[in-house]
């Protein structure tokens, strides 16, 4: 019986990828995003407002990845942007090698922001880097408040988390501000939006927030 | 599956090393995890025994070390684990503070033949 010290991360080889892509990426001008949040919080809803008020501005690159169905590439293809669908036959998370390959079916020429929109799961996407500059976390005001407390990586990990469906408010007993102290607590240095995909609120400050970062 | 995508990684990692450096039987598998990576060590150990099967790895057990969430305060320099949700610093109550352990996903070592 021998001992080899290994020392070896168990995603060494999704970094490895992540990183590749982010260079390929970052070589083309292109700033990523990468959406995550539980399923049905509104990361395509979002996307979509977004995509209607940055269209003509930036050249919009987008990545959907969904467990079955291409009915959110579907969505987005109305707008006529390269969409790329993965569907990842059951895996409840995007990985970089997937991520690598849908890049290839992209004109990266033709792309100066790229959003990548994770499966909708809270838990495993953490783990895994996908090549992005910026990690958003969309949870919406019907999950309850304490979600940033149940799901710590996700909200460590992540750099803005959006609060979606504030419309939805005077009918529930969501606490806004308590949500952002939960979140704070894990992550003090996360930058909070609200929004509401449906009626369009606060999208105009997400986007000029967007539009600031591909600048710099 | 959380638990599954990660077994795989392990089983892609150690089949790497197996064949690099041409081990006959894996016997155990050291695994760091930390606690911030939400895995659930029954769970990992279910998918991994599932995926070894008829594979250069069968009969590898997977020996799990959990590790602590642990934050060193930025301001007061206390270094505290973080227990009920409580990710401020107990000694100040800043709540800018550093990870110091938790995120680990680490192969420590092989034991082999």
């Amino acid at each position: 019986m021998k001992i080899i010290e290994l020392d070896k991360k168990v995603l060494k080889r999704n970094d490895e990828i992540a990183e590749e892509n982010r260079k390929a990426l970052k070589q083309k001008g292109i700033y990523v995003f990468n959406l995550l949040s539980s399923p049905g919080a509104g990361k395509t809803s979002i996307l979509e407002r977004i995509i209607q008020r940055l269209k003509g501005r930036v050249d919009i690159g987008v990545i959907v990845g969904d467990v079955q169905t291409d009915n959110d590439a579907k969505r987005i293809n109305k707008y006529k942007i390269q969409t790329v669908q993965i569907i990842t036959n059951g895996a409840c998370h995007l990985d970089s090698k997937m991520v690598k390959n849908a890049i290839k079916k992209i004109d990266l020429n033709n792309v100066k922001v790229l959003f990548i929109e994770n499966v909708g799961n809270l838990v495993c996407p953490s783990n895994f880097d996908l090549g992005e500059d910026v990690r958003i976390v969309i949870m919406s005001t019907t999950e309850g408040d304490d979600k940033p407390l149940k799901y710590p990586p996700m909200f460590y990990s992540a750099d803005v988390m959006i609060i979606n469906k504030i419309d939805l408010l005077p009918h529930l007993s969501c606490n806004v501000d308590e949500i952002k102290n939960n979140a704070l607590k894990i992550n003090p240095n996360l930058k909070i939006f609200e929004t509401s995909a449906v009626k369009g609120t606060g999208i105009d400050g997400l986007c000029d927030w967007i539009m600031d970062k591909i600048k710099k | 599956m959380h638990e599954f995508g990660i077994a795989k990684n392990i089983f892609d990692a150690v089949s790497e090393e197996v064949k690099k450096r041409d081990i006959s039987r894996v016997i155990s598998i050291k695994l760091e995890v930390g606690k911030l990576t939400a895995i659930i060590p029954s769970a990992l150990e279910f998918c991994f025994e599932t995926i070894i099967k008829g594979t250069l790895l069968e009969g590898s057990k997977l020996d799990i070390i959990d590790i602590p969430l642990k934050m060193k305060c930025k301001k007061c320099s206390h270094i505290f684990e973080v227990k009920d949700y409580s990710y401020n610093c107990p000694s100040c109550e800043n709540s800018d503070c550093d990870m110091i352990s938790g995120d680990e996903l680490l192969i420590k070592k092989l034991e082999i033949e």
